[in-house]
Parts: C-alpha cells; structure tokens; sequence
C-alpha cells in the first residue's frame, strides 16, 4: 500500500489502545486480544496520529522534535502508517 | 469425559483433609479444596464458593452451555487431549486434564464447581494450581503472573523466566537457604492505591529429585512434607505469608554464551506481557488491566533481568537472587 503522508487522515479505533512505557509503545486490539510493540520514535509517532489525526502535520512535527528530514520522516509516518492499517490498529482516509 | 482410571504409582497420603481458605487473592469457601492457606477472615477478600461434584454431573452441566469453545488446548504426542479449557460466556470456564479432574468455574469466578480425581495429594492440587486457581483469581480482577515467589531477606521478589529455565529449582534454593516460599508458578497480582500487591499462590512445589539430592536434612527440611512424585518431587511449604507489596521481579535468561550478571530491564512492557499467566483468558477487561498492572510494575517495583550461565546450577543462582534483594534499597 502506497500512501501520500500530506493527503493522509488517520483515526485510532475505538477497539485500540495503546501504552507508553520507558523505552516502547504497547499497542493493544481489544477485538483480537494482540499486543503490538512499537519502538520509541513509533509510539510517539501513533501518539500524535491519535491526537491530530493528520499525518502531514504530524510529520511536520516530528521532524521538528528529532530535527531529522522531512521527507525521510514522511516515508517513515506512510510506511509506517500502511504497517498499522494492515494491522487493523488504524483506519486511514487519503 | 468418563471417569479417570485410579492413577498408579505414588503412595496417596493416606488421611489427607482438604482445607477451605485462600489462595490468590480469593476467599474460598463452602466444601474445602486442598492446598489452601488459612484464611484470614479479617482480610478483605473476593469469595468464590466451591462445591465438590462428580464428572457426572459436570459434564452434564456442560452440555447445556449455549456455545462452547475450545479457549486452550495441550495435546499429548498422540494427538489426544491431556488439557483443555473450554469457555462460555453465560455458562463460564470448564477445565479439565486428563487425570487430574474436572472443574467448572462460573463467568463471574464466585463460584468453581470440582470433580477431583483421588488419588496422590499432588494429583488432586496441579490442575488446580496451574490452571484453576489463577482463572479464578483473574475474574476477580487478579493479574496472574507466571512466576514463583519467594520471601528473601523480608522482600517479597518474583522470578520469571520461560519453562525449563530454573524458576522453580532457583525459588526452591533459596526457601532451602532460609527464605520463605510464596509461590511455585504463579503470583497474583492487585493494585492498591499506587502500590502492586502480591496475592500467595496455593502450598505445592515441584522439584527436579537431582534438586533435593544436594540438599542437607535440614534445609530439605524446610520445602516441607513430600505430596509424592510425579515428574519431580511435588512438596508443600509452609503456608506463605497474606498479601504483601511485590519488592521486586528478576527476569531470569539461560543463554549458552551468556556471560553472568545482572542488568536493568529494558524491555518492561514486552517481558512483563509475555510473562503473563493465561494467556489465553483474553476478556477485554483484562487486557486493559494487564497494560495497567504493567505500568504499575514499571513505576513501582525494581525490575531487572538476572543473566544465568548455561551450567550454572540452582544454588548458585538463589545466592546471586539473595545479594540482589539485600541490596534493593
């Protein structure tokens, strides 16, 4: 799945929680009782998703945080942002 | 199911008096089920009620379970159960091993309806002790953790470590070395206001016989009577100490090129969740609480992952177990 981070909405299902701890990010799908780990810069990549729901600002965000490039922190947010909606941790529009 | 043969092989205690009481975290009351702590009325418990039956009359209870499903199965080599746990959601939790009984536990876990099977103390307590007793406490809104739990320098630690690991062997060294047992397999787990209590599991070890050999009589002395043999030495200690703050979990790792030590845990979450008792009992309400229980774990209680070499025996391990928990501030 190929998605344009700058068109891309993203909403975090009802039946998804997740976790913050020290050094990951707990993912859990209450409808099919499987937790999902997500490394630091992951977790709070999800974290913004849940918050601002649009990935283009939230790449704009996080590049800013970790002073990395933005287009290599948007390739991140679709490859990841495409992982998740496989999973059925997040729902996408765009 | 149809009634097990007698099993043969160890002697059974003769006269043997199951006892009502507690266990997990859970006030057991009405017909007594054996391998209980006494209780302690004044403590503020959960009550499942327990009424013994026959296989008859569980099975037939079973049979009008609206929509059973098969929650967890062990098969033997064969193919053939040895253990399955069926769940339905008005009807509850039937659990049964092959030799080892039948028990009906209730959605809610007030009530556990059991069919034990007679025969070695140890027989009657397993199923109860690995499968039974933790799904009751879970419905009562305990996190069961698979780990043992030993009482070391006045500081409740729990071991966790995948099966084979020496878990249970390094907790049985160090009740030996004078610590005091807490639990074998698993440790329940509450929250209480910001703190994680710790609920004992039910009197039962099992030890490798190789375990015992090295032992003096007085420190054999001290995992207390034999229940019989089975594939070790099944022993009841002393009844563990009531609930008490959890002071610390050591993760145990058996690697053959590991190099001995100890070290902080890194990956907390990842480590506590896949030490989880249960895994199949997977009620919404408890995975949230699992979460919750993991990052109370996290802020509260000293986590760190104990590094064994692949010869290193048991004793030394406890001794290793023991400076850590004297050294925990």
């Amino acid at each position: 799945m190929s998605l344009d981070v700058r068109s891309l909405r993203v909403r975090i299902p009802r039946h998804v929680v997740f976790r913050t701890f020290a050094s990951e990010t707990v993912v859990l799908n209450l409808e099919t009782g499987r937790y999902h780990g997500l490394n630091r810069t992951a977790g709070r990549i999800i974290e913004l998703l849940g918050e601002l729901g649009s990935a283009g600002v939230v790449a704009d965000r996080v590049a800013e945080e970790t002073g990395q490039p933005l287009g290599r922190i948007e390739t991140d947010i679709a490859n990841l942002c495409a992982d998740l909606s496989e999973r059925g941790l997040i729902e996408v529009d765009g | 199911m149809a009634e097990p043969a007698p099993r043969r092989g160890s002697a059974a205690l003769a006269g043997e008096t199951p006892r009502a009481g507690a266990a997990m975290g859970v006030r057991f009351v009405g017909d007594p089920l054996p391998g209980l702590s006494p209780d302690a009325p004044a403590t503020e418990l959960p009550t499942t009620a327990v009424i013994r039956a026959s296989f008859a009359e569980l099975d037939e209870r079973w049979a009008h379970a609206a929509a059973p499903r098969t929650a967890f199965e062990i098969p033997y080599s064969t193919g053939a159960p040895f253990l399955r746990v069926e769940s339905d959601d008005a009807a509850g939790y039937l659990i049964w091993a092959d030799g080892y009984g039948l028990h009906l536990v209730s959605s809610d876990g007030a009530e556990l309806r059991s069919a034990l099977p007679g025969g070695p103390a140890w027989v009657e307590r397993r199923l109860l002790a690995s499968q039974v007793l933790p799904l009751v406490a879970a419905l009562h809104g305990r996190e069961p953790l698979h780990a043992a739990g030993v009482m070391v320098a006045g500081r409740l630690i729990a071991l966790t470590a995948p099966s084979g690991t020496g878990k249970s062997s390094t907790a049985c060294h160090l009740v030996a070395q004078g610590g005091g047992f807490f639990a074998d397999d698993v440790v329940a787990l509450a929250l209480d206001a910001r703190r994680v209590l710790a609920h004992p599991g039910p009197r039962m070890v099992n030890v490798p016989e190789s375990e015992l050999a090295g032992l003096s009589s007085a420190e054999r002395a001290r995992l207390g009577r034999s229940l019989g043999v089975g594939t070790g030495r099944y022993l009841e200690p002393a009844a563990p100490p009531p609930a008490r703050p959890l002071d610390g979990i050591l993760c145990l790792e058996r690697r053959p090129l590991a190099t001995p030590g100890i070290a902080p845990l890194d990956d907390v979450a990842a480590t506590l969740l896949a030490s989880a008792a249960l895994p199949h009992f997977d009620r919404p309400r408890r995975l949230l609480g699992q979460l919750e229980m993991v990052g109370a774990l996290e802020r509260t209680v000293p986590l760190a992952r104990l590094r064994v070499g692949a010869a290193e025996d048991a004793s030394r391990v406890a001794h290793r177990v023991r400076a850590w928990a004297e050294a925990l501030a």
